[in-house]
């Protein structure tokens, strides 16, 4: 196993937690994302538009998954996205939650915990003022 | 749509063509959503610099401008799509 810290950023007010990740087609220029680190968060979600974007139909899911919004509870599609690069780790054919969260969230999306538990990790937080995430990951 | 969409397809010099480091980004769009064809990232893919390929002040809208064929380009190593103004202090993300 190795060790591998990755300073986090937050907003605003350091109240929130962000990880940045990228998406990619099979071929072709990556999207670079901000993500919330949600740990309360089944599954990773990115917009729809995105999603798109890299080549996914999510008019043909690989399944669809309630999820609650504010508008009530939708059937959100899950897809699987070519790769999905994130805290350097990248994982081929990742699915995925399509869905477009409102411009109010100031994020692309969510990495959860389908993420986070493919690996050992420690979130550190120094009374907010500095976020870091400690992964152990396999050699 | 409330901003002006860049014709991306304009000959010779334009605001597209000029790379510009985030910093000149938020100079320019204050409170605009914008699309940025990045041409440097740092190690922890943080824009350093890149080119506005369109601005709004709707953030849908510039969603919709991310092309469903991403194509290689030479000097965009990747897409993003980011805020240039302040994110309010009591935001909260309710799924």
């Amino acid at each position: 196993m190795s060790t591998r810290h990755y300073r986090l950023s937050s907003f605003p007010q350091r109240k929130l937690l962000l990880v940045r990740a990228a998406v990619g087609p099979e071929r072709g220029i990556p999207i670079r994302l901000n993500l919330l680190l949600d740990t309360g968060a089944r599954y990773t979600l990115l917009p729809v538009e995105i999603v798109r974007a890299v080549g996914c139909d999510i008019r043909s899911p690989l399944r669809r998954i309630p999820v609650m919004t504010a508008q009530g509870v939708i059937q959100a599609p899950i897809v699987e996205v070519p790769w999905f690069h994130c805290l350097g780790q990248r994982i081929e054919k990742w699915p995925v939650i399509a869905h477009t969260l409102p411009p109010e969230s100031f994020v692309d999306g969510l990495l959860g915990m389908d993420f986070l538990t493919r690996f050992q990790v420690t979130i550190l937080l120094d009374q907010a003022r500095s976020a870091e995430i400690i992964l152990r990951v396999p050699d | 749509m409330d901003g002006m969409m860049l014709d991306t397809a304009s000959p010779g010099k334009s605001e597209m063509d000029e790379i510009l480091t985030l910093e000149e980004m938020r100079e320019r769009y204050p409170g605009e959503w914008v699309l940025i064809g990045c041409t440097e990232l740092d190690p922890e893919m943080r824009i350093i610099r890149g080119r506005i390929l369109a601005h709004s002040l709707d953030r849908d809208e510039i969603y919709r401008q991310i092309p469903l064929s991403l194509l290689v380009d030479d000097q965009i190593v990747a897409l993003a799509v980011e805020y240039m103004g302040e994110v309010p202090e009591d935001v909260v993300v309710v799924l």
